[in-house]
């Protein structure tokens, strides 16, 4: 061009770079036979009460879990405490996970020999689906405290689950909970991703969602 | 090729990234401050979300709390359409040659 100018064509996705990592992750794990289940939710979901609730149905496999939080190890803690691996990530004020993370925590565990490494990802739904982390199987867990309109006000991480859990059902006495409301708003977003309700505390309806989980290993 | 400058970027943006243009704006000419993308113009192409009807294919932008289809009134899925969030082009000055 006369003034010196130029167009060069990019077309590259912002995400570009993780899903490139994730897409490595997700090879190199399957090329191991390991499964990665990156579990989403808001904070205080009871997502490590989940985790903790589902290992007693998982005693014939070898699980981790990489834990995504802001600050602090009390869930590792916790985890170790009740015989589960546990791997503690810290994103410092970041709002969610992304394939460098898990990466660089894959790489410092040491015992590669998992069946099942859960990734608890930071409490939000927003940011934490845009990153692909490589997973096998993406689940949501929610809970009837929430209130039946999120998939309404959140759908994007409705839309992309692999399965969607609502938590805490013994609380369902106590709250306003719409469950046919709630159910359709997911269909709009994700007409075939399973549903499962369950509490973990209690231990009520965990085995579904364990046969669902074990099939897709 | 020596670039001098990167004068203008274009991006396209889905309507359901959730970015918003003038935050994209603000930490865009933040970060290019002192490189040699200070100063260049930033194109934002905007992108409608669109549902895709699962039963007549017809694509459509869904009205505020509905998600029926135009043509047939059947429910529509989201579609790829409003995801967008890439670099489109970017235009430069090169260097000129002694």
């Amino acid at each position: 061009m006369s003034d010196g100018k130029k167009i060069i064509q990019i077309q590259k996705n912002i995400y570009d770079d993780n899903d490139r990592l994730a897409a490595e992750i997700k090879t190199e794990l399957a090329s191991k036979r390991i499964s990665l289940i990156n579990i989403l939710g808001t904070p205080g979901c009871g997502k490590t009460t989940f985790l903790i609730g589902i290992s007693k149905y998982l005693k014939d496999k070898k699980i981790l879990v990489i834990e995504g939080d802001l600050e602090s190890d009390i869930d590792t803690v916790k985890l170790n405490s009740l015989g589960i691996d546990s791997f503690q990530i810290n994103t410092h004020g970041g709002c969610h996970l992304d394939a460098v993370m898990i990466e660089k925590a894959l790489n410092s565990i040491n015992d590669k020999d998992y069946d099942i490494i859960f990734i608890e990802n930071v409490g939000n739904l927003i940011c934490t689906n845009e990153y692909d982390l490589g997973e096998t199987k993406r689940v949501l867990l929610t809970t009837v405290t929430e209130g039946s309109d999120k998939p309404y006000k959140y759908p994007y991480i409705f839309e992309k689950a692999d399965a969607v859990v609502i938590n805490k059902i013994d609380l369902l006495p106590y709250v306003q909970f719409d469950e046919d409301f709630f159910k359709k708003g997911i269909r709009h977003v994700n007409p075939t991703s399973p549903i499962f309700k369950l509490s973990s505390l209690r231990d009520e309806g965990t085995e579904p969602f364990v046969d669902w989980l074990k099939k897709g290993l | 090729m020596q670039v001098r400058a990167i004068t203008k970027v274009t991006i396209v943006v889905g309507e359901d990234t959730g970015f918003m243009g003038d935050s994209i704006q603000f930490y865009f000419d933040r970060h290019a401050a002192y490189t040699i993308a200070a100063g260049a113009k930033l194109e934002i192409r905007f992108v409608r979300a669109k549902l895709r009807c699962p039963a007549c294919g017809t694509l459509f932008e869904r009205k505020r709390f509905e998600f029926a289809c135009p043509d047939c009134g059947s429910d529509g899925v989201p579609s790829e359409i409003g995801k967008e969030c890439y670099i489109e082009n970017i235009e430069i000055e090169e260097e000129e040659k002694s």
